[in-house]
């Protein structure tokens, strides 16, 4: 029986694992080492690679995020924590100006092999300014590479490919799922970039969710199976690169699709992963590709309110019934 | 110079019914445009042209029955002659000799990509766009199918991938006319408590074993005799795997005792879905009355398809209303 550990407990064993095999590797960020993050993550990591590997900062992003850019450029491998996903926007200009675009912009003199990892999701009761699933933003600069683990087995697997990878890549945890435990096997647990997961197979309809959404799909499909429709679930787990190969396989066998994600629906990954479908499996669809996002609104603070501004599964639910029933999508 | 004639836009067609004109005779016209509207069975359709010029010679007017194959007007190279000279305008009305349909028939007006063996011209529906997915559209074209038939069979748009298999039916029984009453559908719903009841009643009190199934066949068979006033009822009685089996009169034997099989044309045919993933079955072209029993949490989903040859509309809702009538409360049947 494999053991079962906490997303949290995952990516710490992941850092952990990744510094003891490579010096040159260190964590920064506000309360990373003390406080082991207020998602307690990175707890007893100070204790074993001490202060000069596991940095404490001020609330400073910019400043941090700089100077990680910088010691990655010269041969460190900084592993970023940013504490919200929502302050994404402090640290722009370092992450999508200067380690998007260094290993070009020198040529290929210069690498930048960095890990910013930070979170996304709603329905924590955080309201607006804490509550984002900022990852399209990112993902639409050319340059970074984009992981979205959706259980502790890939929040680990993804992270120890993401510190082995000589690219910046941006790591998106959801930041409830973080004491979810999963089957995580013991030792070395390295997951590739741009290999789809197909979580449940089907013939009917292929759901793709990104992150907790996986969790979303699998609990649709397994009401729509009841139904008799036959839900195909896929984790792309990283979206960029994104594996295109499995889902328009997936689509093409089944004709159907509904995208999942937790960004705001309008200029999402939700769009972006449609309008490939509709590119390039065109004449295999016998339906639209339907996008499942946040709601176009801040997320709010009222719990009644926030519930419904992301997807649900009884939301996937209806939506899949639709489309299964070959009715119009046309307001 | 292009003449345009009354298209057959169903297989047993002698005339169209010219709606209106949507040009003016001597109004410039361009390829695609919609000339005029055509009425069939179910539907109107507009038709368009397929050359460009003037609109001329125009010999038939709005409200006008039209023999199909006749030509209505020319699309000529000016404008002149717009309208055709009266006394050779036949009167569609009172001519009792039409001309005859020309052999083979001549190039359509209106676009089409007519399969081989299939009807020479076909317009869009209403509003000119076929709406259908993009396999539908492909396998359509692979297989040599006109989504545009769908509309003479009473399937609604937008279609889909299953709704060519009423036109692959169609194709593989050209013998036969397709029955262009389109095929129309009841659906209802009625607890599922009162059969349960029922069985486990008769169980319980008079120890008889009766199953869900001979109970819909019988409540079939009376509701079906009750609605259509008919002497003999033959239900034929599909199970899901490919076998069948035609009873006479189920509703006069006993719940518990076998109906008598024949090998009598069938009169409705009955699909028990209770047991299986489907809830319901619309397949769109029944060649009999095809009453269908799914199961969807605690309710009965009942559909029934049927056609104008079969049963009106009156005597098949009485029918399907007397069927879940007597599922919901099955003592109906007994009194």
């Amino acid at each position: 029986m494999m053991r079962e550990i906490t997303l949290s407990t995952a990516v710490n064993e992941a850092i952990a694992e990744e510094m003891r095999r490579d010096e040159t590797i260190f964590l920064i960020g506000e309360d990373v080492a003390e406080a082991g993050t207020p998602f307690k993550i990175t707890s007893g990591l100070v204790e074993e690679f001490g202060t000069d590997r596991v940095i404490d900062t001020p609330i400073a992003e910019p400043g941090f995020m700089g100077i990680a850019v910088g010691a990655a450029m010269t041969g460190s491998r900084p592993i970023v924590d940013l504490m919200f996903g929502d302050f994404i926007f402090l640290i722009m200009d370092q992450l999508c100006n200067q380690a998007a675009k260094t290993h070009y912009m020198s040529g290929g003199k210069l690498n930048v092999p960095l890990v910013l990892r930070t979170n996304m999701g709603a329905t924590r009761r955080s309201a607006a300014q804490h509550s984002q699933s900022l990852h399209a933003i990112v993902a639409h600069i050319p340059g970074l590479k984009i992981a979205m683990p959706s259980s502790a087995l890939e929040a680990k697997g993804l992270l120890k490919t993401a510190i082995r990878d000589d690219n910046p890549v941006v790591i998106f945890e959801d930041k409830l799922m973080y004491q979810d435990k999963a089957p995580v096997p013991e030792g070395e647990l390295l997951i590739p970039f741009g290999q789809a997961n197909i979580k449940r197979e089907g013939t009917d309809i292929t759901l793709i969710g990104t992150s907790s959404m996986v969790q979303v799909a699998e609990k649709a499909a397994e009401t729509l199976a009841a139904e008799g429709i036959s839900a195909e679930v896929i984790d792309p787990r990283t979206i960029v690169p994104l594996d295109m190969d499995t889902i328009n396989a997936s689509v093409r066998k089944t004709s159907r699709c509904i995208v999942i994600d937790e960004g705001h629906q309008s200029f999402g990954v939700t769009s972006e992963i449609a309008a490939r479908i509709m590119e390039q499996s065109f004449y295999h669809l016998d339906g639209p590709v339907i996008r499942m996002g946040a709601m176009d609104v801040p997320i709010p603070f009222s719990p009644a309110l926030e519930d419904i501004t992301v997807p649900t599964p009884e939301g996937v639910i209806a939506t899949a019934r639709k489309l299964m029933a070959g009715e119009m999508f046309d307001v | 110079m292009s003449d345009i004639i009354m298209p057959a836009l169903g297989m047993a067609q002698d005339t169209g019914k010219l709606v209106k004109w949507l040009k003016a005779p001597g109004d410039p016209v361009t390829t695609g445009d919609p000339l005029f509207e055509v009425e069939t069975d179910k539907s109107v359709m507009e038709v368009e042209a397929q050359a460009d010029g003037f609109l001329t010679q125009v010999s038939a007017s709005d409200g006008d029955d039209v023999p199909v194959g006749q030509v209505i007007a020319v699309i000529g190279d000016t404008a002149d002659n717009a309208v055709a000279p009266a006394q050779t305008t036949p009167d569609p009305v009172s001519d009792p000799a039409p001309a005859p349909l020309p052999t083979p028939a001549p190039e359509p007006v209106v676009k089409a990509a007519p399969a081989p063996g299939r009807s020479a011209a076909v317009a869009a529906p209403a509003g000119g766009r076929i709406l259908a997915s993009p396999k539908a559209r492909r396998l359509a074209r692979e297989e040599g199918l006109v989504l545009a038939d769908l509309s003479a069979h009473g399937v609604p748009m937008p279609y889909h991938v299953g709704d060519l298999e009423v036109l692959r039916r169609a194709a593989t029984s050209p013998g036969q006319p397709v029955v262009m009453a389109a095929t129309r559908q009841i659906t209802a719903r009625c607890p599922q408590h009162g059969v349960h009841k029922f069985i486990d009643w008769m169980q319980t009190e008079g120890d008889i074993s009766v199953s869900a199934q001979a109970i819909f066949t019988s409540f079939a068979a009376a509701a079906l005799r009750a609605a259509t006033e008919r002497n003999e009822i033959v239900i034929q009685q599909a199970d899901g795997d490919g076998r069948s089996l035609r009873l006479r009169n189920p509703d006069f034997t006993r719940l518990s005792a076998p109906a008598h099989e024949t090998d009598d044309t069938a009169d409705l045919e009955l699909h028990d879905l209770t047991d299986g993933f489907l809830t319901s079955l619309r397949l769109g072209d029944a060649n009999l009355p095809t009453l269908g029993i799914g199961a969807d949490g605690d309710s009965y989903l009942i559909t029934f398809e049927f056609n104008g040859a079969h049963l009106d509309d009156d005597q098949a809702i009485a029918f399907v209303t007397g069927f879940a009538r007597r599922l919901a409360d099955p003592l109906y049947h007994l009194v």
